[in-house]
């Protein structure tokens, strides 16, 4: 039973740990998930917020020079409360226009990696800040004329994130109690006959104890296994015989050594 | 009545403890792996529609301010136009289409057929998704004048969902892995070691050699067991240390004993299985960033004569440079110094390479710390390569390059899974001190594991323990094999599997996640499949057919190429590809090592050349992707391996022959 | 006496200082060709809100060049600090032509700035926007580039072909603005219809001349009408768009104003006031900062806005598009 505890303890802590492990990494993806929707959302915001300069771009206008941007930029402001600020930034990344009064003259470094990285391509990206979501503007001869930056808070991803880890812990911790019952049933099961074997084993152990016990006290070497329903295994031999050999060694010794005296 | 000790299998005890074990742990994970799922898909879905509605919005927005300063409905110009730009813009939007109050449609712009989106995928009939249409009115003042519809892709939504069915079922595979490993490590540990070192002890005890003595564990009849085995080495040698030397020796030479002069020497007992945690997470550690590495070099900066794609090449040129490099002396220092201390002193190198790769800016340091990285990357591997085969001693080879090809192949897939998971959350610098931190773990735990005998350097062995043969022979089935099969295969991977397969599957504008994901294909076939083949075969003529066809099969998979092009023609041929090198890889090792005579030196020359051409392979590409054609390149890499198998088969016939005249 | 005299030379004194206390810092002349608009009140009330001390001395030239001399003589008689010149003809009659730097007859030692010239490099007044390469002269440019124009036109109007323009001989900046149209057609693949508008006995051009030029060019297949560069045209914008509506033909005009209360249908323009304001700092950097005229570089105006007149697109039944009203300020 020992032995099977021992194992049963070792399924719990093993489950334990790959559970923990996976909560982990899927509240960690989650997050990328929950990163990945809300720039998707983000993208939308910014197509339709730079549509308007594209058409000025488009027919020549340099964004800078675009005299209602702000009014622009505040229309799509409005689509969602929440918007920190919409940056319009010409081609060498410097601000010409935004929403918010303290406005930074050239966008963030991150900024500028993320929008080298993407290739023209729209893209987003979670910062320390909060979220990024940017689109780049052509103009009519191909170029690209500068591009529309929002600026969205990451605290609710943060919230969302720790509430999908505990909505998965709670899962967790119930699949590792059912796994720990279910496990404890199985083991007991599938491993019966070596448990039976091994406590055979610790049976034959048990009885060489008591054999040399008695043996050393002047007994002879005599088989106390009574229960039938163990069995003398070759292990009991092996230790009777060391049993024997060191036995007779150390006689030897202490002969030579009363010799030597 | 006897039972003879056998009846107590111990490989049997410990390959049902593992299985079961497993699929407990494998039960949990899919179960909390389906909840996952199923709570994603909730949390997800709505944000998806809250995208869609937006875009529905927008549009209304932008036609309601026509109306505003006085533009009738039916009079907005251009407005067929700039549906048809939202179409363009938003790929998820099937139609979009105003119409007037009555229903009549004044414009619409319409994206793929109506009749091949109706198709549902299997996810649609699983999980219930909400409107895959939004309708909004329009206003003009206080009346409605007509409405904004808008249609999105009913696989949208699945595809989404698919998405993350993939990615939970990535980590699923990472959170198997580990519990795999885990599990191997606690079967060994609770009965198996402890009866293994308790009979090795009886066994010289009963041929009356005291000269070692063995842990004796927490408590239990084995622990008392060990400690009375144990005490009686400690007690005959504080006796026998009591004896002028001539009484001694003339006690041993009556008795046939052999006493510890001074105090019996700790057991330490190898196993293959010792090392399967300490590599797995090693090996997880140094691959965390192979799904992100060339995105990380390409926008590092770099000296103006360096363009984007060397960037992105060059830490995995110097990499496998650098692991050709230190390939030949790999295998002398694991034997000068002992596989244990060569894995341990490998680690801060490691841990250092690890970290100032995510500390780095530019190219040129990355690329320097990932050679770094390389180099001790080949010897903690070689070390633990050296390790596995002596603890599986020379009748077992295969068992113990099986397990450990499984265990580095198991570290990658995991380690570039988390290394995409952290490094989407935190940044990349976050995956690699994540690696180094692994790396670190695996470096301590080495420290408890790899205690064995297996790890000592050759001289410290006996002659009783050198159960390998002085002889080695590298004769003409050796080099064909290195040549022919090793080469061919290393070369195939790097180039077909490492570069190209990447290549073409971006220019067919898969998303990098599902670049990666097609290529996990190829290592996991070598994880499951690659022990099962090695469990079915034994003799080294068994192993030479399999290494044949496992050829022939990559042939098939390189040359399907030619008849079937497209996304899932590449997904077969990475897959078959997986197949038929993980019928080669673990018999490749195990008929190198019996054509060396068993002795791991013969590997040295194999790993040369595996990593030579690799990188020669890679180079050459490279270069000749410029102007020839990627399925000329796969073309070549096929006839190239098939004439290396038949340079092999007629080698073997060739010796066989002559051994036949001889 | 002695008492009476010493309190009226006090008075006299007092008087002295107090007038000498009550008289500006700056005397900047002002001359304009029709009156003091928008760009001129906008260039003055800069220097007021900039509380820069200036008198201004308002000179008018009514459409008539040969005044512009009686101007520069007052100016000089004044002393006047800065003087600034409003479009291409009273600019060109205060200062000259670049050749004219050492013609006394021309201005070229009172600061000058000039606004509202439409292409001050091409009608020869200064060397380039960058440099003036004229000591005393530095001015703002307030056009977008032509191509702009062309660009909202095919926007409006995407099956637009041919464009119509009037062009008055006597104004170099209406001349040199067909000739830019005219390599522009080529390049963007359209055909120009240009007409010159005839002159009159007195060598001026004849206003009843523009109707039936518009009809001309509506029979010539026309689609479009651009104003150019022209104050006669701008002058008498609305006998233009008048001609234009009833003909069927859109007018974009340079001049935001005709649209705004002319029946043109869309201009893409500054505004004016705002034009006169950046004279306004031109003007506060030479007489506050103390920069030399030469060494200020001609200001480029920044914001740019594109506005329809939604009452003439609804008369012509021809609505901008989806895409110019995302952008477009809205008229009438």
């Amino acid at each position: 039973m020992t032995l099977l505890r021992r194992i049963w303890a070792a399924v719990i802590f093993v489950n334990l740990m790959v559970l923990s492990i996976f909560v982990g990494f899927s509240a960690l993806q989650f997050g990328n998930i929950n990163s990945g929707l809300v720039g998707d959302r983000l993208v939308v915001l910014a197509e339709r917020t730079a549509a308007p300069f594209e058409a000025a771009a488009k027919i020549g206008l340099p964004l800078s020079t675009v005299r209602n941007a702000k009014a622009l930029l505040e229309r799509a402001r409005q689509f969602d409360e929440e918007i920190i600020n919409i940056l319009v930034f010409d081609a060498v990344g410097n601000v010409v226009q935004s929403t918010s009064l303290e406005t930074p003259t050239k966008i963030s470094i991150e900024a500028i990696a993320a929008r080298n990285a993407s290739q023209g391509e729209p893209w987003h990206r979670e910062t320390a800040d909060g979220f990024l979501s940017s689109i780049d503007i052509v103009s009519s001869n191909g170029e690209t004329a500068g591009g529309i930056m929002i600026v969205y808070p990451g605290g609710g991803s943060l919230t969302r994130v720790l509430a999908m880890t505990t909505k998965l812990s709670f899962v967790a911790i119930v699949t590792l109690v059912l796994s720990t019952v279910v496990g404890y049933f199985m083991l007991s099961f599938a491993i019966r006959p070596q448990l039976i074997q091994f406590e055979n084993i610790e049976a034959n152990i048990s009885s060489f104890e008591k054999a040399a016990w008695r043996h050393a006290a002047g007994d002879v070497w005599d088989d106390p296994l009574h229960e039938k329903r163990h069995v003398k295994s070759e292990l009991y031999e092996l230790l009777k015989q060391t049993e024997d050999n060191y036995t007779s060694i150390g006689k030897s010794l202490a002969a030579d050594k009363d010799y030597e005296k | 009545m006897k039972v003879h000790d056998s009846n107590f299998s111990r490989k049997s005890f410990r390959v049902r403890l593992s299985a079961i074990l497993f699929v407990v742990i494998a039960a949990s994970v899919l179960t909390i792996g389906t909840a996952t799922i199923i709570i994603f898909d909730r949390a997800v879905e709505p944000e998806l529609s809250k995208r869609t509605r937006l875009i529905a919005s927008i549009a209304r927005e932008d036609i309601q301010r026509a109306l505003d300063i006085g533009i009738n409905l039916n009079e907005i110009v251009g407005l067929e136009r700039y549906l048809v730009g939202i179409l363009h813009k938003f790929n998820e939007v099937e139609r979009i289409a105003v119409s007037n109050v009555s229903g009549k449609v004044l414009s619409a712009a319409v994206g793929q057929l109506p009749s091949a989106s109706k198709e549902k995928s299997y996810l649609g009939e699983v999980f219930t998704f909400s409107q895959a249409s939004f309708k909004l009115p329009i206003l003009d003042g206080n009346k409605t004048v007509g409405d904004i519809t808008i249609e999105i892709s009913p696989l949208f939504v699945p595809s989404r969902i698919q998405s993350v069915l993939m990615d939970v079922t990535v980590i699923a595979m990472i959170a198997i892995l580990i519990a795999l490993e885990s599990v191997l490590a606690v079967a060994i540990a609770s009965v198996d070691k402890p009866l293994t070192r308790i009979h090795v002890l009886l066994e010289e005890q009963r041929n009356n050699r005291f000269l070692h003595t063995i842990r004796h564990g927490n408590g239990g009849a084995l622990s008392r067991v060990a400690a009375r085995l144990n005490d009686r080495a400690f007690d005959l040698a504080s006796r026998s240390r009591g004896l002028s030397g001539n009484t001694r020796s003339r006690m041993n030479n009556k008795l046939g004993t052999v006493i510890a002069e001074h105090v019996p020497v700790r057991l330490r007992l190898s196993d293959v299985a010792d090392i399967r945690l300490t590599l797995f997470l090693f090996s997880a550690a140094t691959e965390i960033s192979t799904s992100f590495l060339p995105i990380y070099a390409r926008d590092a900066a770099r000296p103006i004569w360096l363009n984007s794609e060397f960037a992105a090449a060059a830490p995995i040129l110097m990499y496998l440079f650098a692991l050709a490099a230190l390939s030949p002396f790999g295998g002398k220092l694991s034997r000068r110094f002992g596989a244990r201390n060569l894995f341990i002193v490998s680690v801060p190198p490691t841990v250092l390479a690890l970290s100032m790769m995510g500390w780095s800016n530019s190219v040129l340091e990355i690329t320097f710390w990932r050679g770094v990285l390389a180099l001790s990357y080949a010897t903690a591997t070689i070390a633990c390569q050296e390790f596995a085969v002596r603890a599986s001693g020379v009748n077992s080879n295969s068992a113990g390059i099986s397990a450990y090809i499984a265990v580095i192949f198991a570290g990658v897939l995991c380690g570039s899974a988390m290394g995409g998971v952290i490094s989407g959350r935190f940044g990349f610098e976050a995956a690699f001190f994540t690696g180094a931190f692994l790396a670190t773990v695996a470096g301590l735990t080495s420290c408890f594991s790899m205690r064995g005998r297996a790890g000592d350097p050759v001289s410290a062995w006996t002659s009783a323990d050198n159960t390998v043969h002085e002889t080695a022979s590298f004769g003409m089935s050796y080099w064909t094999l290195v040549t022919g099969v090793a080469a061919p295969m290393s070369a195939t991977v790097a180039i077909f599997i490492w570069y190209l397969t990447p290549l073409m599957l971006s220019e067919l504008a898969l998303s990098p996640a599902d670049i990666a994901r097609v290529v996990m294909l190829y290592y996991l076939c070598t994880v499951v499949l690659g022990p099962l083949f090695s469990h079915f075969t034994k003799t080294p003529k068994q192993m030479a057919v399999l290494v044949i066809c496992g050829a022939l099969i990559s042939v098939l998979a390189l040359y399907s190429l030619n008849f079937w092009q497209g996304v899932w023609a590449i997904v077969f041929s990475v897959t078959v590809l997986g197949f038929g090198h993980a019928a080669i890889r673990i018999p490749l090792y195990v008929l190198a090592l019996n054509a060396g005579g068993g002795q791991t030196s013969c590997l040295t020359p194999m790993r040369l050349v595996e990593r030579c051409g690799a990188a020669v392979g890679l180079a050459i590409s490279a270069l000749l992707l410029n102007n020839l054609d990627v399925e000329f390149i796969v073309q070549a890499l096929a006839v190239a391996v098939l004439f290396g198998i038949v340079l092999f088969v007629a080698a073997n016939a060739y010796e066989k022959m002559k051994r036949g005249m001889m | 006496m002695k008492p009476i005299a010493l309190a009226l030379y006090a008075y006299i004194f007092v008087c002295c200082v107090i007038n000498e206390a009550a008289a500006s810092q700056y005397k900047v002349m002002i001359i304009t060709w029709r009156g003091c608009e928008n760009a001129c009140r906008g260039f003055q009330e800069y220097l007021v809100n900039r509380s820069v001390d200036a008198e201004f001395i308002m000179r008018d030239a009514n459409r008539k060049k040969d005044l512009i001399s009686g101007f520069l003589d007052e100016a000089r008689a004044f002393k006047v600090d800065l003087i600034l010149t409003w479009g291409t003809s009273v600019t060109s009659g205060t200062v000259g032509m670049i050749g004219d730097m050492n013609n006394p007859v021309f201005n070229n030692e009172i600061p000058t700035v000039f606004t509202i010239v439409a292409d001050p490099v091409g009608s020869g007044i200064v060397k380039s926007l960058n440099s003036t390469g004229r000591p005393n002269v530095t001015g703002t440019y307030n056009r977008v580039p032509e191509k702009v124009n062309i660009e909202t036109i095919l926007a409006y109007m995407p099956e637009f072909k041919r464009l119509g323009m009037i062009y008055n001989l006597n104004e170099k900046n209406s001349v040199l603005k067909r000739n830019e149209i005219e390599k522009l057609a080529h390049s963007m693949k359209f055909e120009l219809i240009s007409k010159q508008l005839p002159l009159n006995a007195d060598g001026e051009p004849d206003v009843k001349s523009i109707g039936p030029a518009i009809t001309e060019m509506k029979a010539a297949g026309v689609d479009f009408i651009y104003l150019g560069s022209s104050s006669f045209l701008r002058d008498h914008a609305e006998l233009l768009t008048k001609a234009s509506i009833e003909n069927g033909l859109p007018v974009l005009s340079p001049y935001e104003d005709n649209v705004r209360s002319s029946d043109a249908l869309i201009s893409v323009a500054a505004r004016y006031y705002d034009v006169g304001q950046l004279a306004g700092r031109q003007a506060e950097k030479i007489l506050v900062e103390g920069v030399k005229a030469g060494d200020i570089p001609v200001a480029l105006m920044t914001n740019f806005a594109v506005v329809i007149n939604l009452a003439v697109a609804k008369k012509m039944q021809r609505f901008p598009p989806l895409s110019l009203l995302q952008i477009a300020e809205i008229v009438n």
